[in-house]
């Protein structure tokens, strides 16, 4: 009989500028958080994913994570793809679980980014995803591949940059009420044209923070309360310049996560969607099927994102505004999914009684992309 | 500076960054010089945190693969350019 892997425990830490904890002690953090809300400890768990820090760079992530809690898995390694490493792993530990190599697979993402490192060398590890040698040496930073990514979109569907900026306005309104949210302070249009460009047509507002943090989950074949009826993943390119910017890969990930789920975008009750620029989450939006073209700003300045409108979504404020600690800014997405679903979000319970929810993540420069579809069971 | 592609002997298939294998086909790719004419698909002005800001752009070049340079004043997308070299890094200007 088919093995259903579940979602059993989750956590994500506050994100936000909180110096004094290493990478490693928001991983455990997480991790302890996680395990609890399972109703288990960490000997229980025969398999531990842990996606990797920029501030620690350690070679084997998970072994070093297993060790610190007390966890003496049969299976761990670590994990790197980017933003979309967090949704990797939770595929990961799906397929070990369906298998029955694994019944308890604890996922973790953890990193003092913002403060275990100055913005130049952070910038400057980031900028790595671009090419070495035709990319990074003229000038490439993330926010400058997005930018780009957002001149060409803008450009093709005859937009302009204030049709992003209602994405960052609803971000920042759903965190307004979610407890540990790096930036609660509420903005207008107005406010994300009047900040500083980053790199044009991207400005401030269109952009994540950095943060600290860390968020995890435990994937069980023991029944919860949610399941995962579909993961997807798509790798077409890693660097810009070889991407086909009408396929990038984010379609072909969720398609495999719903048609696995049997499900299509219009079941799908609530939504996480990685957001680390306003643009990041219009193309996503769009190419997964959310969308018309074109249209992401409009139905979110239509209120269609809210918690009551028809796609209620990243209603934790999402990297935008819930913040962005590395492997664990994508895994919030998940976490907020999972206790909409479970019905336990408080003042920010998406109405209802959602059933069928969708995460989706997106690493580099829209080059690794993975969906899961979950559901109530 | 010279602008060069990859084109695959085999499918046809051209593309930008080096490759040891085509990713239609398979075949090995053979290196190609481009003419470093195109039109813009992306522009950029990057401003960092601290230094002058820069123009970044995405060129399709006529010879069907995309690149990315240094772009010079005045770009916008569909604006036709050519490659220079400028302080020993691509760039683009208007044609």
């Amino acid at each position: 009989m088919a093995i259903t892997a579940h979602v059993a425990g989750i956590a994500a830490t506050p994100y936000g500028r909180q110096p004094g904890r290493t990478a490693l002690d928001w991983q455990a953090a997480a991790a302890g958080a996680a395990l609890a809300d399972a109703g288990l400890v960490a000997p229980d768990v025969d398999a531990v994913i842990c996606g990797y820090a920029t501030t620690a760079g350690h070679l084997m992530p998970a072994d070093l994570l297993a060790e610190r809690i007390g966890a003496r898995p049969a299976i761990a390694h670590g994990t790197s793809a980017g933003g979309a490493t967090g949704l990797v792993m939770l595929a990961q530990a799906v397929r070990l679980v369906r298998a029955g190599d694994a019944r308890a697979v604890l996922v973790v993402g953890g990193e003092d980014r913002r403060s275990g490192q100055t913005t130049e060398t952070s910038t400057r590890t980031l900028a790595q995803v671009g090419h070495a040698e035709l990319e990074v040496p003229l000038g490439g930073t993330v926010p400058a591949y997005y930018a780009l990514l957002a001149s060409a979109h803008l450009a093709a569907r005859r937009l302009s940059p204030a049709d992003l900026a209602p994405l960052a306005v609803q971000m920042r309104a759903h965190a307004a009420t979610t407890p540990g949210a790096h930036l609660t302070e509420p903005i207008t249009v107005d406010d994300v044209l009047a900040s500083r460009p980053v790199a044009e047509p991207l400005r401030l507002l269109d952009c994540c923070p950095v943060s600290d943090g860390g968020a995890a989950v435990v994937v069980t074949a023991a029944p919860a309360a949610v399941a995962v009826t579909g993961v997807g993943e798509a790798h077409r390119h890693q660097h810009l310049t070889e991407a086909d910017l009408d396929d990038l890969g984010a379609r072909r990930a969720a398609s495999t996560a719903l048609d696995r789920a049997g499900r299509t975008v219009d079941d799908v009750d609530v939504a996480g969607v990685y957001d680390s620029f306003t643009v990041t989450l219009a193309i996503l939006l769009e190419e997964i099927g959310f969308c018309a073209p074109g249209t992401a700003g409009a139905d979110a300045a239509a209120g269609r994102f809210a918690r009551d409108g028809a796609l209620p979504l990243n209603t934790h404020g999402g990297l935008l505004s819930y913040g962005h600690c590395g492997v664990g800014g994508g895994m919030a997405h998940l976490v907020e999914v999972v206790t909409q679903l479970r019905g336990t979000a408080g003042a920010r319970q998406v109405p209802d009684a959602p059933r069928v929810g969708f995460v989706h993540g997106d690493g580099g420069v829209m080059s690794a992309h993975a969906s899961a579809v979950l559901e109530v069971v | 500076m010279t602008v060069t592609h990859d084109a695959c002997p085999s499918c046809g298939r051209r593309w930008t960054l080096p490759r040891t294998g085509c990713p239609s086909c398979g075949a090995a790719p053979r290196r190609s010089v481009s003419s470093g004419h195109g039109s813009v698909a992306a522009v950029s002005v990057v401003h960092p945190p601290s230094g002058a800001s820069y123009v970044l752009v995405l060129v399709d070049l006529d010879d069907g693969v995309r690149a990315m340079g240094r772009g010079g004043p005045g770009l916008a997308v569909g604006t036709r350019v050519r490659a220079a070299t400028e302080d020993g890094l691509l760039t683009f200007g208007e044609a």
